[in-house]
């Protein structure tokens, strides 16, 4: 049974489609494609095109915006190699990275294979679980300020009730960054949930009606034809996490303000400090293309191994 | 087909460019629009401050209606902002060239927008007009000359528990860190596990830069030297002002954690404290969240001393574009605001410090007891920044200094460390 | 016998099953009922210590007294017309891009999706100061002549709120990957019944993929309901200003309103709520429930 059970359909499924089609309908298509994806194509050119361009040209500069750019050649970048706030900085983007991404994606999948089923009461429960993503998040990271005060707040009483001695956890170089990461999980279980619930409302219903025919157990079921049929929606949700996670700035701005003494602090964080605070957008400009740098090549290696969406192909 | 694309493209990239380099920012040079003339036109004011029903109320209700009358052909259109994004819309109107006509400041920006022709330099019989002590006009200065008027100020002071002083047989309050360190003591209290349940002295509830600033200037140290290009604070003075704070965390007199927490009131208002630093404005909240403790005279305040009596000050100062249009009407909003009569609501909407001596016999100030302390001793406060390269260093000296409190670093290393940051920064200017 | 067992075993499951999901919805609204009662707290009983969960007075009054603190009608009028306008943008013109990169394979479609995917990557702060001089040089606008000099451009108007965030590349991201997963026989008997390529996309497929038009319409809505830099940079005129910039106004330097900025916060994220608990419900039985029955 091993092979049998559902490879042709879903390796067809997942594949999209066959790629030797008749020239002329290959060029109707090549037509509309681009047709369809001009209008949306157009304005990532306009409203993201531009400022990478201008990200990359003022990197290059010493620029106040009081006064116009002055060409600076390497300075930005020289100076970043000996930046050790930007290098903490990077570090701690990845820990936080590391710790949030698949925690919260893991938590995100059960939940949403949980929140699939006839369930009394689901729409209570998918409710509670967004719940943090609709709330601005200013108002919601206050509330987290309180939950983590050592000592009125909540997360202390909790581990005082168990008997522990809770930490001092925003004001400890220790602990601040695990209750950022805590935030940060609580915070984007949501959205994942959301994606994956919804990714696993697309499946074909008949895939799984021949496969529970043929007697597979839930189990091999769900590691057999859910995960590989879920491909497309789990690239979609790290990706986009990783990202996420590397731009993450409200917690930090109102939990920590990246302190104490940089433990906290991010590369988004850094980046607003630099340009909006200090009035250096040219080095604003370069440890954004850092950030990019680091993103694109992420995201690169992680297609290379898994072969991004493809990999059934 | 091709050629079309690659016309796009660089068309493209050329507006990048042109955007990336604000091709039509503030005009460079010194062609300061000037201000005489009729008063008249449409100008814009940006505000961090008056927000909010009540803000809008003040100004556009009451104060601009009293503009108006004065200057009938003046029209302002207001822009309000907060403190907290107040930086990137100032940063966004620049690049476009879009500065307001009239704009809000904190204390300490005068400089590094003055030295970049930003502003205009005001008349300086303006700061004769009323009463206001030298320290007071001191921040809206650069370069000998005038460039904002005060609207209202802040300051920092330490407040204190009177009825914990009493119970302990305190009667002065202390007249130097060493007297203020044996209270802080004294006024400690742990539970049955060694655990802190009140801390006597509580410097971290208000922001470290502040706190070790106000420090520094009651160990009559100062920041920069007159020009704004020296480093002055890497002396005894700036490390003895830091090495403070460390103290009171290893006499376990004060705690790094122990700081009001978000949502909640003050350390000193739980009794949590028996001295903490804090903003004048804490009278306003006290007045609304424990009305009971003013009542029943269980708060004070003193301003913290050690070689001399010093506060820190903050502020918004109101200035004017260098590159306004209606340069005339622009600097008669800012006369008119910069008079007691526009000051004083203000001041009295947000629990700051009014700063004319004037006011002094106000209600407002009457009333107020942390207020009245402040605006009495005006001579006595000193204002951050002096430097073009404020605004960089501003930013540094919060996270450098925190890692000695947290003892990554001594005392001594934290302020070389964040001397050699802010050199850097001034040598870029 | 096996049936009882199994049964009991189900009715085991289902038990714990509730437990867990109860448990996990209990984190995640904590902070969501601290501000609830926050809301209605007098300032007394914010300040108390210890500090007391339930109001010893509930402060109703604290919702009606928020509303007054600005002018929130304009500014929920406005949050709407921004959000509805993103969501029916980023709908129609994300999902035709989406569809087109996932399956209308054409030379160089590869690269524009790595190109979508690469314009995520770009901080917010980093765009934002470029996105506002285009805005403010936009040409033949606002008094702008055709270099774009001359005038403010958008700025302070209606195209500056909605246009820039018309069509977001997550939106286009995530629709490509879910017009992947389709059979591909639909398409090839839609093209034999002679339906044009836009037709398939509109009567075929799409219909087909609805969980990710309600995501996608959800996320937006959203997005843009809660944004509060952008709005402020652009605007000027109070009558062009949004929720969460009147929200804001309950923190100020010193001293921040906490009940009325908990209890504007409640009245603002209700309607996502009721969006949510309605666009949740073209959620039906999902075929695949993987081993929990």
């Amino acid at each position: 049974m091993t092979g049998t059970m559902v490879p042709e359909r879903v390796r067809e499924v997942v594949a999209g489609p066959a790629t030797n089609q008749p020239r002329r309908l290959l060029r109707s298509r090549r037509r509309a494609g681009l047709l369809m994806v001009a209008p949306a194509l157009l304005h990532a050119l306009i409203w993201i095109g531009i400022p990478l361009v201008a990200a990359v040209v003022l990197s290059f500069t010493s620029y106040d915006v009081l006064t116009p750019p002055r060409f600076a050649g390497l300075d930005n970048f020289r100076e970043l190699v000996h930046d050790d706030v930007f290098r903490r900085a990077v570090l701690n983007t990845s820990v936080y990275t590391f710790f949030t991404v698949p925690v919260a994606m893991t938590i995100a999948l059960l939940i949403a294979l949980m929140l699939n089923s006839k369930l009394t009461g689901r729409a209570i429960f998918r409710t509670a679980i967004f719940i943090p993503q609709v709330t601005a998040t200013i108002a919601v990271a206050l509330v987290w300020l309180w939950i983590y005060d050592p000592r009125s707040g909540l997360a202390n009483a909790i581990l005082s009730f168990l008997g522990l001695d809770g930490p001092n956890w925003l004001s400890s170089t220790s602990w601040a960054m695990p209750a950022v990461i805590m935030v940060g999980i609580w915070q984007g279980i949501g959205l994942k949930m959301l994606i994956y619930l919804a990714a696993l409302q697309s499946l074909p219903g008949e895939l799984y009606e021949a496969a529970s025919v043929d007697g597979a157990s839930k189990v091999r079921q769900f590691f057999s034809l859910t995960v590989p049929l879920l491909k497309p929606a789990t690239f979609f949700v790290f990706v986009t996490s990783v990202i996420g996670a590397f731009q993450s700035f409200d917690q930090v701005y109102i939990l920590t303000d990246g302190g104490p003494a940089n433990s906290t602090t991010m590369m988004t964080y850094e980046i607003y400090k630099s340009a909006f605070r200090e009035f250096r957008m040219g080095y604003a400009c370069a440890q954004s293309l850092v950030l990019f740098a680091l993103l694109l090549m992420l995201t690169l290696v992680n297609r290379r191994i898994t072969g991004g969406d493809r990999g059934s192909r | 087909m091709e050629y079309t694309r690659r016309s796009v493209l660089s068309a493209l990239g050329l507006g990048a460019f042109a955007a990336a380099t604000g091709c039509s920012a503030a005009p460079s040079g010194d062609g300061q629009a000037a201000a005489d003339g009729p008063a008249e036109g449409e100008i814009t004011l940006l505000t961090p401050i008056y927000e909010g029903s009540t803000g809008k109320q003040l100004l556009e209700g009451k104060l601009l209606p009293a503009f108006k009358q004065k200057n009938p052909n003046v029209t302002v259109k207001v822009d309000y902002t907060t403190y907290a994004a107040l930086n990137e819309k100032l940063t966004t109107g620049l690049a476009g060239g879009l500065m307001p006509d009239v704009v809000m400041l904190g204390v300490g920006w005068i400089p590094p927008f003055a030295h970049k022709k930003v502003l205009a330099a005001l008349p300086d019989d303006l700061g004769q007009r009323f009463d206001y002590e030298d320290r007071v006009l001191e921040p809206c200065r650069y370069d000998g000359k005038l460039y904002a008027l005060p609207l209202i100020l802040d300051t920092r002071i330490v407040t204190y528990r009177k009825d914990m002083f009493a119970e302990a047989g305190i009667k002065q309050p202390p007249k130097d860190w060493t007297e203020l360190r044996a209270m802080a003591r004294e006024l400690t209290r742990a539970d049955g596990s060694g655990k802190l349940t009140r801390v006597g002295f509580d410097p971290f509830s208000i922001d470290l830069r502040q706190c070790w600033e106000t420090f520094l200037f009651a160990n009559d140290g100062t920041l920069f030297d007159e020009s704004g290009q020296q480093v002055k604070f890497n002396d005894d003075r700036g490390v003895e002002a830091l090495q403070l704070f460390l103290d009171v965390i290893k006499d376990k007199s004060g705690d790094y954690s122990f700081k009001s927490a978000a949502g909640q009131p003050s350390t000193l208002a739980q009794g949590r404290s028996a001295m903490m630093m804090a903003n004048n404005s804490l009278w306003v909240q006290l007045q609304e969240q424990t009305p009971e403790l003013l009542k029943e005279d269980k708060v004070g305040a003193f301003m913290l001393a050690n070689r001399v009596p010093a506060m820190f000050q903050g502020g918004t100062l109101v200035s004017r574009s260098a590159t306004t249009k209606h340069a005339a009407a622009a600097q008669a909003l800012v006369e008119f605001l910069g008079t007691p009569d526009t000051i004083l609501p203000t001041a009295a909407q947000r629990g700051a410090v009014p700063g004319v001596q004037d006011l002094q016999t106000s209600d407002y100030v009457e009333n107020n007891g942390f207020v009245k302390l402040a605006l009495g001793n005006m001579d006595k406060a000193r204002s951050e920044g002096g430097t073009p390269a404020w605004m960089e260093i501003r930013e540094k000296i919060k996270t450098t200094l925190e890692t000695a409190v947290v003892g990554q670093r001594t005392a001594k290393e934290a302020i070389d460390e964040l001397a050699n940051q802010s050199k850097e920064a001034i040598s870029r200017l | 016998m096996a049936v009882v067992d199994g049964v009991r075993r189900v009715r085991a499951g289902r038990i714990a099953l509730y437990l867990t999901l109860g448990a996990i919805s209990v984190v995640m609204i904590v902070p969501f009922v601290w501000m609830l009662l926050t809301s209605v707290k007098t300032p007394a009983d914010i300040a108390a210590f210890p500090v007391r969960i339930l109001p010893t007075k509930w402060a109703f009054g604290n919702y009606a007294d928020a509303l007054q603190a600005a002018p929130f009608a304009t500014y929920a009028r406005n949050s709407f017309v921004i959000a509805a306008s993103h969501t029916v943008l980023n709908v129609v013109i994300a999902s035709m891009a989406g569809y087109a990169l996932a399956r209308l394979r054409f030379r160089g479609s590869q690269l524009i999706f790595l190109g979508f995917v690469g314009a995520l990557m770009i901080p917010t702060y980093t765009k934002i100061l470029p996105e506002f001089l285009i805005v403010r040089f936009m040409p033949l606008f606002g008094g702008n002549d055709i270099t774009g000099q001359g005038g403010t451009g958008w700025l302070d108007t209606w195209w500056a709120l909605i246009i820039p965030g018309a069509v977001s590349p997550f939106s286009v991201f995530l629709f490509r990957q879910f017009y992947l997963d389709l059979p591909v026989e639909l398409e090839e008997a839609a093209r034999l019944d002679g339906l044009g390529e836009l037709g398939i996309y509109a009567r075929i497929m799409t219909p087909l993929v609805k969980p990710a038009f309600i995501t996608v319409a959800l996320l937006t809505f959203e997005g843009s309901w809660n944004n509060f830099l952008w709005p402020l940079l652009v605007t000027k005129s109070d009558s062009l200003r949004v929720i969460q910039v009147g929200l804001s106004v309950f923190r100020t330097e010193n001293d921040t309103q906490w009940a009325f900025l908990m209890a504007g916060t409640t009245l603002a994220t209700v309607p996502m709520v009721v969006l949510f608990l309605i666009g949740q419900r073209y959620f039906v039985q999902g075929f695949a429930t993987a081993g929990i029955k």
